[in-house]
């Protein structure tokens, strides 16, 4: 080959390596945008809450020194929840609300689609946490959706009540 | 003996080769890029509909009160017909479920054909109580 030669297939060869830099480029920008998983996490845990709160029940009853209490017929999860930590604040010990709070997890299992978590978390802004449904612990990358509520008894507490949700595994 | 016309000749044709195949990597890579691109917005189109059409029919004051409670008896009564122009004449159906006592609502028109997207959201069903629902809408579009 010619010195010419060369030279002419080592500015072939330059062409070669800037187009296949600018094709890369081309195809990252071309590439499918990303799938939106917070939005999505955050219309879920949204949606999932104002749907699980605004549910009505009937049957339901906690536990109080022996004696069961029955609730109302028509009590929203909402104010179940409300009652639940209001009466949790007063005295924790003395209350057992596992049986209203099965049938409330049982409506946000069935809210929530394939491969999400759930947990519903009642605490005092100020005092820290009254309940937790179920036990788990919520992963850092969680998506949320709560309301601050005021006191049942009109005193100043206040009551949070929080549905946090999460993919399993976490994306 | 050497050629001096053939060796250029084969000098010429090497960078001939280089470039024509360089150019033809940077050229499908362009090609790809469009098409993928373009289907990913025919793609994010085709959601937006099903999003507008679950919005839509959420609002509707014919089967809901608003803010995601419909009404039972309002879907009793409503048709496909009702939700037509919410999915932009594509192909749609609309399903309800009752998650309480798993009653289910269907609404669909048009034949389903091309690609698929969907959107579902929790929801609440108004009728002697308050339940807990599923929606989902599904259209079909290019």
């Amino acid at each position: 080959m010619r010195d010419g030669g060369f030279e002419a297939l080592a500015d072939g060869v330059l062409l070669l390596v800037v187009l296949l830099v600018a094709a890369t480029m081309v195809l990252a920008l071309g590439r499918a945008p990303e799938d939106g998983t917070r939005d999505i996490g955050v219309r879920t845990a949204e949606a999932t809450r104002l749907a699980l709160f605004r549910t009505t029940l009937d049957g339901l009853s906690y536990r109080f020194g022996g004696e069961t209490v029955p609730i109302p017929d028509g009590t929203t999860v909402e104010s179940l929840l409300r009652l639940e930590a209001h009466l949790l604040r007063v005295e924790r010990d003395a209350y057992d609300f596992s049986a209203a709070n099965s049938r409330v997890l049982t409506i946000a299992s069935q809210l929530l689609g394939p491969g999400w978590s759930l947990s519903v978390v009642g605490d005092d802004p100020e005092g820290g946490e009254l309940f937790r449904l179920p036990e788990v612990e919520i992963p850092v990358a969680h998506y949320a959706s709560g309301w601050t509520y005021p006191s049942l008894a009109g005193g100043p507490e206040r009551t949070r009540l929080t549905v946090a949700v999460w993919l399993s595994p976490p994306r | 003996m050497r050629d001096d016309r053939g060796a250029t000749s084969m000098d010429d044709l090497a960078l001939l080769l280089v470039a024509v195949l360089a150019f033809t990597f940077f050229f499908s890579s362009l090609g790809t890029s469009y098409s993928t691109r373009a289907s990913a917005e025919r793609g994010a189109r085709l959601q937006e509909v099903a999003d507008s059409l679950l919005a839509a029919v959420l609002d509707d004051r014919r089967w809901s009160d608003g803010d995601g409670v419909l009404r039972a008896d309002g879907l009793d009564a409503a048709g496909p017909q009702d939700m037509r122009g919410y999915a932009a004449g594509h192909p749609f159906r609309l399903y309800v479920r009752d998650l309480a006592t798993d009653a289910r609502w269907s609404f669909e028109e048009g034949d389903p054909h091309g690609r698929m997207r969907f959107a579902t959201t929790n929801a609440n069903l108004l009728g002697d109580r308050v339940d807990p629902a599923r929606i989902t809408a599904t259209v079909w579009g290019p």
